[in-house]
């Protein structure tokens, strides 16, 4: 557990400074009539969450993890009503779980992560 | 407004056969032995209002197939079309007619992914199957894909012909450059089980060929996604046909017959809907041949008292017909099927040694009038 732990740690320290991006054979959609968020791939369908399919949205090459990470957390603050802020995650918290999720993400092959910006 | 069937969930995928007509006489085809004409064909307006009410209906993937989908001078708007529509594309196609411009024009459409076909690995064997030059047209194609950068499957049928040599079709896939290579062992609809004596494999040559394949997934594994389609006849209880009777996705026949599975039409105690004249939600909903094998009632024994039926819904139902004559049987691909034996008789043969090789390969003619009064 505690190894698993570390490992976490090194990916995270290799991700935050990345550009993900949604791979070119994937594509995000709102399903009208599911009403579920939808990554759409060859001979493939995938339901996301809510969370997952607000950090893909983000994965569009010219922004990092941590800045994703900033994103996600000023969402979830405006979200919430003033007495819930303390509950907040803090934002290293949130780069871990958002590298986490990048990662198994990239592993798929769903999202590239580069080690600069794309030229827009 | 038709009333809706509230207990069938929306269909995923549209597979759109635009065209039978194909340059290729593959003598496994999964086109019907009798195919739609030319003249036949659904109109561009008509593919459109298709493609608008599959969207409504909520499919989110649409696959043109064919025959050859490129043989279509309206491939781009349609594609134009399903992307305008939010769906997902994808081009499944003997790669003949793809040339770079082509290729780029299809992106610009909005393409996502593009399939192509393969006989075989190497020019000689793929061509002989094909029953037409085709071998280096199709590496074109594969390079004009490569070069517009879109997702690049190959598509392999494995049978008795070429699956002794899938370490030359494993070696031209890792030299295209493709993301995506499918080994489907042949199943046995239409022209495949016309031609089933031949192209059934031996035993040894399935155990060799997965012992590959399982090589292969695991040194490829960041490289290239390997999917294998089973050898059903070789396996003990059959596939869930299409993740269940109409319950992912739709095919649209070329003459606009809608039906649960490419193969469906074959069933001939059924008679399917034309887009012609029906909605594809009416269809899809309220048709009385995509709800025939729904669910679990309609299953015989051993199947209704079966604790796998929910995994394999009872197999494919146009084995089952085509084998037994009757659409509700068990697919004899099951070894608890009463109608076993039919599959253990083709694998006996397939395997007796040294196996009789005196009858011809019939391969796939658009028109084949004297095959068709047999």
């Amino acid at each position: 557990m505690a190894d698993k732990k570390n490992r976490g740690l090194v990916v995270v320290d290799i991700l935050v400074s990345c550009f993900p991006k949604l791979a070119a054979k994937a594509r995000l959609k709102f399903d009208k009539v599911r009403e579920k968020h939808l990554l759409l791939l060859p001979e493939k369908v995938v339901i996301l969450n809510e969370t997952a399919a607000s950090i893909l949205i983000l994965c569009d090459g010219s922004q990092t993890v941590k800045g994703i990470a900033e994103k996600m957390r000023a969402s979830l603050k405006d979200g919430n009503n003033a007495s819930d802020i303390s509950t907040l995650p803090d934002i290293q918290t949130i780069e871990e779980d958002i590298s986490g999720f990048l990662q198994e993400m990239a592993e798929q092959g769903w999202v590239v992560i580069h080690s600069h910006a794309e030229d827009k | 407004m038709p009333k809706t069937n509230n207990l069938v969930e929306p269909p995923y995928s549209l597979l759109a056969e635009l065209t039978h007509r194909c340059p290729l006489h593959c003598p496994y085809c999964s086109n019907p032995l009798e195919m739609a004409q030319k003249e036949s064909e659904l109109s561009t307006a008509d593919w459109i209002r298709v493609l608008s009410e599959a969207a409504d209906l909520g499919v989110v993937e649409v696959h043109f197939s064919g025959g050859e989908p490129l043989l279509r001078d309206d491939l781009e708007i349609l594609i134009r079309h399903a992307n305008s529509l939010e769906m997902y594309t994808n081009l499944i196609t003997s790669g003949i007619g793809l040339t770079a411009e082509k290729a780029t024009s299809l992106k610009d459409a909005g393409l996502a992914n593009v399939q192509i076909s393969f006989q075989a690995g190497e020019a000689k064997l793929s061509d002989i199957i094909g029953g037409y030059k085709a071998f280096e047209k199709k590496r074109e194609a594969v390079k004009a894909v490569k070069e517009a950068e879109m997702h690049l499957s190959l598509n392999v049928v494995l049978h008795r012909m070429n699956i002794d040599k899938l370490e030359g079709i494993l070696k031209l896939a890792e030299e295209t450059g493709a993301e995506r290579l499918e080994l489907a062992n042949t199943q046995y609809y239409n022209w495949a089980l016309l031609n089933r004596e031949q192209l059934l494999p031996c035993w040894e040559q399935i155990q060799r060929a997965s012992e590959i394949y399982r090589k292969a997934k695991a040194r490829l594994e960041k490289k290239m996604e390997i999917i294998w389609v089973i050898p059903d006849y070789y396996a003990s209880t059959p596939k869930p046909c299409m993740g269940g009777w109409a319950a992912i996705g739709l095919t649209v026949a070329p003459d606009g017959v809608a039906l649960p599975c490419p193969t469906a039409a074959m069933i001939k105690d059924l008679s399917f809907e034309n887009v012609r004249y029906s909605s594809l939600n009416s269809i899809w909903n309220d048709s009385s041949s995509f709800n025939r094998f729904r669910g679990e009632e309609w299953m015989p024994e051993p199947c209704r008292s079966c604790d796998l039926r929910h995994e394999d819904g009872g197999g494919c139902r146009c084995q089952a017909f085509a084998l037994t004559g009757d659409s509700f049987a068990t697919d004899p691909a099951c070894k608890w099927a009463p109608e076993h034996y039919l599959i253990e008789k083709a694998v006996q043969d397939a395997n007796n040694d040294p196996k009789p090789q005196n009858k011809p390969l019939i391969y796939r003619r658009h028109q084949n009038k004297t095959l068709l009064k047999k």
